[in-house]
């Protein structure tokens, strides 16, 4: 164990996404104390140059897998971050709640709708939530507008949180001008500024009681991002308090991987991830579409339908995958990517056994995840009505998965119904993505329905504690940044409350390295 | 396509394999010559010397095969391949894609700010 680095803090927060990043900047106070703190992130932390727009490279720096994370049976790509700020780095900066009847259906006891909507109030004001103005949106998002109430609905404004957006277009890949205030702009500074400590490429292997085992990775001389703060190899980190963050399916996998997972008989469970497709719409003239931001409207039909359809506009490569085919038909649309309008269909898919997170033998994750009929009605439902805000809108016409062929004209528009149908819903054929990864190690009442309590306090281990989005029971019905900034302040809020139980008397030298 | 576009094709899927488990490459070796085992009984010639109005329509089959794997490989090479063309600076100038120029200069704030109350709160 000569090669072994050990260190010793007082709390130790695993992740540094909308989870990570929150507990570490609500902590930072405490280091006033003589308090240590210190955050451990897999990714790397990128310098702002290093933010280049382009597709293969920003994806291969920021995703999990470089962004082809695929479920068990191969039919879903799940997209999450994995870089100094985690999934904030490469969202679109959608801030909102999900309604109260979420959090009602969630049936955790101590946790209230009223209780999260105030802390979220906190982070509105911190990343500088805002409505885009009117001259700042595009033609893309405003089609979505005129299609919506031309069938007779209401699309509402996302609230973003920007500062000083130039409408590159580029969000999924890192913001390049520094918009988009996730915690690698706002909260990680704040707390490394309080003295802090964010350790990248740093992947925690395993946890043991009050004890980290985590390999520090060197930088690959072809990557993106800095060097490692720490020397490259094994750390062991001891702390009194852990915080896990490292998003539903990180911080799954390390709670399977490690022995206290015998305890934990419900981790990995509650497993959901709002499957979603891109539908196309071919206009008869160009539209500003991929200039400005890409996500500035919502229609939500989670309440009545199960699913809720976003303004977006992707990239060559995402877009040409994400369509169902090839051949002729899927270059012609290709070909006509200046007259392309995109709706991101989005189902609110529940809690089933079946869908759930795993690890294989070497103790990666594996995401189990199978379709239940009522997804699939719902993305045929969601697909249709995508399908008709588009033709009100003026498209020509519709490229469309769960149609066969996917191309649906003009003068087809009165047959949606029959044309895109379940039966065309093949998986392996039709491409589905997931953003949005929920559950995992849920709040609850006890260990035999959940991993934590409604204060992300994992049952029997108080030192142990889970601040991401894998404390939702169920699905959120809605973008999830919002709530886990909010459920990750509670989370911090515990730790300070049971601080004085928990942890060793303050040693005036804060973090000790034992093994420099 | 160019000899140059091919080139630059191939360049960019075998780098992204370089980056993926040799078990992922040797699925994919393997996808591609069960399509040229199904070509040759059924048209008694490999798949890249088969009509290309054939090959579509075969591959089209391919898509919607009953077996699940079959599915998943032709995703997968179908993937590989959009990869590799457009990523294309070329392809994505002829398609018309903006790509926009990014700078990096210190940003200009330009947007109206709306605080507070933009949180959606549905009860």
């Amino acid at each position: 164990m000569s090669d072994v680095h050990r260190r010793r803090y007082d709390i130790a927060i695993v992740g540094s996404g909308a989870g990570g990043g929150t507990v570490a900047a609500e902590l930072a106070p405490l280091i006033e104390d003589g308090r240590s703190v210190v955050v451990l992130e897999q990714g790397a932390r990128l310098r702002d140059e290093e933010f280049t727009g382009r597709e293969i490279e920003m994806a291969a720096s920021l995703y999990e897998d470089g962004g082809a994370f695929l479920t068990a049976d191969g039919t879903m790509t799940l997209a999450f971050g994995r870089a100094y700020g985690g999934s904030t780095v490469v969202y679109t900066g959608v801030s909102l709640l999900p309604p109260a009847r979420v959090f009602t259906s969630w049936n955790v006891p101590g946790l209230s709708y009223a209780d999260v909507a105030e802390r979220a109030a906190k982070y509105v004001g911190q990343n500088n939530v805002n409505l885009l103005a009117r001259e700042d949106i595009n033609e893309n998002n405003w089609l979505f507008v005129d299609g919506c109430e031309r069938v007779g609905m209401h699309a509402e404004q996302f609230p973003l949180n920007l500062r000083g957006c130039r409408g590159s277009g580029l969000c999924n890949l890192g913001c390049p001008n520094g918009a988009k205030q996730g915690t690698n702009r706002v909260q990680l500074p704040m707390a490394e500024r309080a003295g802090v400590e964010v350790v990248t490429r740093a992947e925690v292997l395993w946890i043991h009681e009050r004890s980290l085992e985590v390999e520090v990775r060197p930088r690959p001389s072809d990557a993106k991002g800095n060097e490692s703060e720490w020397p490259a190899g094994r750390h062991v980190v001891d702390a009194d308090i852990i915080v896990l963050a490292g998003g539903s399916v990180g911080t799954s996998a390390l709670l399977l991987r490690s022995p206290i997972a015998r305890a934990l008989p419900r981790a990995g469970r509650n497993f959901t991830c709002h499957p979603a497709q891109i539908l196309v719409a071919e206009h008869p003239r160009d539209i500003r579409n991929d200039i400005g931001h890409p996500k500035s409207f919502y229609l939500d039909r989670s309440h009545e339908d199960g699913f809720v359809l976003e303004t977006c506009m992707y990239f060559p490569f995402t877009t040409a995958k994400n369509m169902t085919g090839f051949g002729a038909e899927h270059s012609r649309f290709m070909h006509a990517f200046r007259r392309l309008q995109m709706i991101l269909v989005l189902v609110c898919d529940k809690a089933v056994p079946s869908n759930r997170i795993a690890i294989d033998r070497a103790g990666r994750p594996v995401v189990h995840y199978t379709l239940t009929d009522d997804t699939v009605a719902s993305l045929v439902e969601a697909s249709r009505l995508a399908s008709r805000i588009f033709f009100a809108a003026g498209a020509s016409r519709v490229h469309a998965p769960a149609a066969d062929p996917p191309a649906i004209e003009r003068d087809q528009a009165d047959m949606l119904d029959v044309l895109i149908d379940a039966r065309n819903f093949i998986p392996g054929r039709v491409s589905l993505s997931a953003a949005h990864m929920m559950g995992g190690a849920a709040m609850g009442r006890d260990s035999t329905d959940s991993v934590t309590d409604a204060w992300g306090r994992v049952h029997g281990m108080p030192w142990l504690r889970i601040a991401d989005s894998s404390l939702f029971p169920n699905s959120a019905e809605i973008n999830p940044y919002l709530t886990v900034m909010s459920l990750a302040d509670r989370v911090a809020e515990g730790v300070m409350q049971d601080l004085g139980t928990l942890t060793s008397p303050v040693i005036p030298s804060g973090a000790r390295d034992l093994h420099p | 396509m160019t000899e140059e576009g091919w080139r630059e094709l191939e360049s960019t899927v075998n780098a992204y394999l370089s980056t993926r488990p040799a078990k992922l490459r040797r699925q994919l070796h393997l996808f591609l010559r069960i399509l040229d085992v199904l070509a040759i009984l059924r048209f008694a010639r490999r798949l890249h010397r088969v009509p290309l109005d054939v090959r579509s329509t075969f591959l089209h089959r391919i898509e919607r095969a009953p077996v699940l794997l079959v599915r998943r490989g032709l995703w997968g090479v179908r993937t590989l391949a959009f990869m590799g063309y457009y990523t294309r600076p070329q392809v994505m100038r002829e398609i018309g894609y903006r790509a926009p120029t990014v700078s990096h200069e210190p940003s200009s704030p330009r947007l109206r700010m709306v605080h507070g109350g933009a949180v959606k709160a549905t009860p």
